[in-house]
């Protein structure tokens, strides 16, 4: 048995995990479910030991197994297929499937000839169609993610973690992991299984666990457990934030988009009107990202044609849609948004330097250090000064630095890439009330969430994308959570994968 | 058809047909003729470039550089040019053993300290250009007239040299076709996934800073014998040199892909320019411009590829 | 509970490496000028420390476009011949006359910069890494140096780079304010201008450069030119130091440049630097192969003794910023 014993977990920014207490028995599969920070996934990731607990013990069959580091971890025989795949791209998926051991002649060289053998033998006894010399990274991805779940099932693994496994799969490949699944169950492995698809909950699992803003609400059986109590537990009397009161737009036409296709892009249109919000929705990966992105440059079109304000947009690069006053704050901070060794205020000018700086390039300092503490006041952030490295801003706050960084070159659309994702209450409802206030003012704003009630409580019409095109599109009294959750899941329905 | 498609992953197809049209051209101005005293000369030159390189590929293809590979020869010839006198075994032991210890030092600094590789590699290589001056100023020390011979002479067709060329890249591409050389690609390719799989990347790494430098020490060694004596810079060339062939063999330059047939016949390619331009009568003056030129587009034809596919395919889509 | 105000700005501040660093190195060389003092005598002497800092400023203006490119993420290996290259050329154009000294100066310069677009251009748009490309070019550019001397450069450098290089205006050597005009102009450029900005940008994050509307190819190019140019100069300025340009003169530059730039606090994974931190490590670096000179210490020893100070300086470096954390 696995055991979760008064796990704690605090980030900083976020207290992922509150006292949690958990038990997952063999032969019985725990689902966990929960809204995008609830805590689920940081449960996981300490049993698979990538991230240590703050306090509490975490037991296997009695023995601790706190901190084990991921080699660790498989050492003890607890196995983890994570969203983010781990496999090596470059290898081939004989070799991933190996890793590290891959069978041997005499004289120490690789049996290729067995490597390739033993691997039709596991694809094959998993029924998986994939060839055993094709590279990893020439696959779909999901292949990518079968191929990675066989891996895993071949570790004959004691403890199995599936955080959102399925993500990458379609309806039969989902139906394929469930005879997967079902018979490590028999076979007696301990497995948690998250999703934020209920179908598959009740596909996968025995008992379900809900968890809201870091503790465990309950533990129940399955079969006891509707969707709609699972999610009135979920989300609760949420503290999601305080939502500004919605106000109308004025329906003049901003920002066109027909018939975007591209590598993920299906026949895309939309429009966006001066003051509204447009929100985007469905689950994560099915295009939303390179909706954004194409609308600002960054994402290749094969076909398609955006017009703002009535004026056809050839956008080859960011630099082209800033120059149109388009603004993108992206999804990834850290990664995409921040430049983490520079200051506060060298961030927040980055964007506008050309506005700021004379000829020949002399950045115009005190106008700079102006904006700068103009903004740091309209941030509402404590800080030393401007001259403070961003990174030692908490993520809320970082966030906010982001938005103002963009809001600085004062664009008549915004675009944003799922802004809350890993920020704190106060700073959501603070970001929640910017928002509303620019759309009041004319700006446009598409929004990109991947939590269904920001989208309900902010966005005027919601668009819910699934595999690259416009499934769905929400307003008024139909804008629900539920809908948005129904219209991001309708493609299992039109496929027919049984409950 | 797994051979050409592994050489085709592997970049080696690519270092094949530079070979061969130089090769090729190499032949005409030569009117044809290659005779047996030509194939040994080449396997002669190339020798210790292809051993340095070798080196050098271990250590490149988990994304590393080891910038002191040429100083490391220096120092392995000029122990063996000392020590040859007293026992030519021993010569030999003591030569690769400091040439391990180099390597060692290299693994201590990039895989324990962490330090950039670049960095690091820059540092011993001063240090071991040091040393190979200090232990011997000028060039010097002895090396038996009989070894010399037997490393140089050998059967026509089969000459020692080729032999010897022969059997490194042999025993190169015996270790690639090893775990090992799996887990050489693995983490050039993906250092993280592949430190989740259970593969042990601290100790691959620093076995390859040790394999690089053993190589290269027996690439100083064999180049103390043939000319006969010790010379504290005699390896300075091959820093950069190591680096051009590795590349020319297909190699890519932050790892995870190469084989040592193509790191070969990149050397093999940068010793036949220097051959092609005197038969040409061009003056040697053209070999380096030429190296550069090859080396780089060697490396740029790939986005040259993709761009021209690219280029392609909106004007197909225009008309 | 990371939003607190710091405990002592002034401490963090000087904790961080671009700060710390030059520190370090300053006080290094502040060592090394002691012990010179103790072996020799007049090695305190005003005069002579100004010497040793005329000996410095090849280097030094070397390091300058090593260190922009370093801060944007790459290196620069094709310094060595590109010095070379300009100077053959710089003294063939003038034949060791005055008369002739802007066609000099042009093409000499136009030969840097050319190396250096070509970087630029096989970096950004052909994505070829900066260690092949910036290889490839040094041999490119050997060469042509080898093609148009002939293999045997002959011409001298005329008189009034002569006297840049080695002559004094009052109390202070031509070529210090040359090298640090020429330092200020780039400390200025990085830190006061928008490319400056971009320069750090890039070297730190491509991607957000590229998203914050930044042209990520042209700031790339841009840092190689400049590199092309200052390798121009050195080379003609060393010409007029050692009154005659000669094949393999640019070798000497290209590590040490690399060093200084490490020394001087910058990260070889581009993001951070100072001009300032590779100025103070190239006398650094300079006055040290003057002290172990003067101990009569083996050019061998030498070597070693260059190296392990690489390596200690950077050990420490990190040590520091950990500490810190």
């Amino acid at each position: 048995m696995l055991s979760y014993e008064a796990i704690d977990k605090d980030f900083g920014a976020t207290h992922a995990v509150i006292n949690v207490t958990l038990d997952a028995e063999p032969g019985v599969v725990l689902g966990l479910v929960g809204e995008n920070g609830a805590g689920k996934s940081t449960l996981l990731k300490i049993a698979g030991g990538i991230i240590r607990q703050d306090r509490g013990k975490l037991n296997l069959d009695g023995k601790p197994v706190s901190g084990l580091g991921p080699a660790g971890a498989l050492a003890h025989g607890i196995v983890s297929v994570f969203q983010e795949l781990t496999l090596v791209r470059s290898l081939t998926v004989a070799e991933n499937l190996f890793l590290p051991a891959p069978p041997r002649r005499a004289w120490l060289s690789i049996d290729q000839g067995r490597l390739e053998a033993d691997a039709r033998v596991l694809l094959d006894h998993f029924d998986v169609h994939v060839s055993p010399d094709a590279l990893v990274g020439d696959l779909p991805l999901g292949q990518q993610q079968m191929v990675e779940i066989v891996r895993a099932i071949n570790r004959r693994p004691r403890v199995l973690l599936l955080d959102e496994a399925t993500a990458a799969l379609g309806a039969a490949e989902v139906e394929w992991l469930k005879h997967i699944v079902e018979s490590e169950r028999r076979r007696g492995a301990i497995i948690l299984f998250i999703s934020h698809r209920w179908e598959e909950i009740t596909a996968f699992c025995q008992r379900v666990a809900i968890m809201r803003n870091g503790q465990l609400v309950t533990v129940a059986d399955v079969g006891d457990m509707s969707h709609d109590r699972a999610v009135e537990l979920m989300t609760g009397a949420r503290l999601g934030g305080v939502f500004p009161t919605k106000r109308s737009p004025s329906g003049q036409a901003l920002l066109e988009a027909q018939g975007l296709v591209s590598e993920v892009l299906d026949h895309v249109d939309l429009r966006l009107a001066k003051g509204e919000i447009l929100g985007i929705g469905g689950l994560v990966g099915q295009g939303q990202d390179a909706l954004l992105k194409s609308l600002f440059g960054d994402h290749p079109l094969n076909a398609g044609k955006i017009t703002l304000a009535g004026e056809a947009l050839d956008l080859r690069s960011p630099a082209d849609a800033i120059g149109r006053r388009i603004a993108y704050v992206p999804q990834e901070r850290k990664v995409e948004g921040l430049l983490l060794q520079k200051s506060i205020g060298a961030n927040l000018s980055f964007a506008i330097l050309p506005r700021i700086s004379r000829f020949p390039g002399f950045i115009d300092r005190r106008e700079e250090r102006r904006i700068v503490s103009e903004a740091i006041e309209r941030l509402k952030v404590r800080v030393s000064s401007g001259g403070q490295p961003v990174a030692e801003l908490s993520g809320g706050n970082q966030q906010k630095v982001l938005l103002h960084k963009w809001l600085l070159t004062e664009p008549i659309v915004l675009l944003l890439n799922d802004v809350t994702r890993g920020v704190d209450i106060g700073t959501k409802t603070q970001i929640y009330a910017i928002i509303a206030e620019l759309a009041a003012s004319g700006m446009g704003i598409i929004l990109y969430s991947t939590d269904a009630h920001e989208l309900v409580e902010l966005a005027h019409r919601v668009l819910v994308m699934t595999e690259g095109r416009i499934r769905a599109e929400l307003a008024e009294d139909r804008l629900t959570a539920e809908e948005i959750v129904r219209a991001s899941t309708r493609i299992e329905e039109a496929n027919g994968a049984a409950n | 058809m797994v051979l050409p498609t592994e050489m085709r992953r592997q970049g080696t197809v690519g270092a094949i047909a530079t070979f061969l049209v130089l090769f090729v051209i190499y032949l005409v101005l030569k009117g044809g003729h290659f005779s047996a005293f030509d194939l040994k000369t080449l396997c002669m030159n190339v020798l210790p470039l292809a051993l340095v390189a070798l080196g050098q590929f271990f250590i490149v293809m988990n994304n590393g550089i080891d910038l002191s590979l040429g100083p490391v020869m220096s120092v392995a010839g000029a122990v063996a040019a000392l020590s040859f006198p007293t026992s030519v075994p021993g010569a030999i032991i003591l030569a690769l053993g400091v040439a391990a210890l180099g390597g060692v030092c290299n693994g201590i600094l990039v895989v324990n300290l962490r330090l950039p590789p670049i960095l690091a590699t820059l540092a011993t290589m001063s240090v071991f250009q040091g040393v190979a001056l200090v232990i011997l100023p000028s060039p010097g020390g002895t090396v038996p007239s009989g070894l010399t011979d037997s490393l140089t002479h050998g059967l026509d067709w089969a000459s020692t040299p080729l032999l010897l060329l022969v059997a490194a890249t042999i025993v190169a591409w015996w270790i690639m076709s090893t775990p090992f050389g799996l887990w050489l690609r693995a983490i050039g390719g993906d250092e993280a996934g592949t430190l989740s799989s259970g593969v042990p990347v601290r100790a691959v790494k620093f076995s390859s800073y040790v394999i690089g430098a053993v190589l290269a020490g027996l690439g100083g060694l064999y180049l103390a014998i043939a000319t006969a004596s010790g010379s504290p810079t005699i390896g300075d060339s091959f820093i950069l040199l190591s680096i051009a062939a590795v590349v020319l063999g297909g190699v890519s330059i932050s790892g995870g892909r190469g084989s040592p047939v193509g790191v070969v016949l990149g050397a093999l390619t940068l010793t036949i320019i220097g051959r092609l331009l005197y038969f040409a009568g061009l003056s040697s003056f053209y070999q380096s411009l030429i190296n550069g030129v090859i080396l780089v587009s060697v490396v740029g034809v790939v986005v040259v590829r993709e761009k021209l596919v690219h280029f392609l395919r909106e004007w197909r889509h225009a008309g | 509970m990371q939003d607190r105000f710091a405990a002592i700005p002034a401490m963090r501040v000087l904790a961080r490496p671009v700060v710390l660093a030059p520190l370090t190195i300053a006080a290094g060389v502040a060592v090394l000028l002691v012990a010179g003092g103790m072996l020799a005598p007049g090695f305190l002497a005003v005069s002579n420390i100004l010497m040793l800092l005329a000996l410095s400023a090849y280097l030094g203006i070397a390091g300058i476009g090593e260190t922009i490119v370093i801060v944007t993420g790459g290196i620069d290996l094709s310094i060595a011949w590109t010095i070379t290259g300009a100077s053959i050329v710089f003294t063939g154009v003038t034949q060791g006359s005055d008369a002739h000294l802007l066609a000099g100066l042009a093409a000499a310069l136009a030969v840097g910069l050319a190396a250096g677009l070509l970087n630029g251009i096989g970096i950004a748009k052909f994505r070829i890494s900066p260690i092949v490309m910036t290889l490839g070019m040094n041999n490119i550019m050997q060469g042509f140096t080898l093609i148009y001397s002939h293999g045997t450069p002959s011409s001298s450098a005329p008189d009034s780079i002569k006297w840049i290089a080695t002559g004094w205006l009052g109390p202070v050597p031509v070529i210090v304010l040359v090298w640090f005009a020429l330092g200020a102009i780039v400390s200025v450029g990085l830190h006061a201008t928008r490319g400056g900005r971009y320069l750090y940008a890039v070297g730190e994050s491509p991607l957000v450069s590229r998203l914050s509307g930044v042209n990520n190819d042209r700031v790339i190019i841009a840092a190689y030119a400049i590199s092309g140019l200052c390798a121009a100069i050195t080379g003609i300025l060393f010409a007029g130091f050692s009154t005659m340009a000669f094949l393999g003169m640019g070798d000497q530059f290209v590590l040490p440049a690399i060093a200084a730039v490490v020394l001087g606090g910058a990260s070889i994974y581009g993001g951070r630097g100072t001009y300032v931190g590779t100025l103070v490590s190239a006398f650094f670096l300079t006055v040290l192969t003057t002290v172990l000179t003067i101990v009569n210490i083996s050019i061998g020893y030498r070597n070693i003794i260059y190296g392990l100070v690489i390596i200690a300086a950077v050990l420490l470096y990190r040590a520091y910023s950990h500490e810190r954390e």
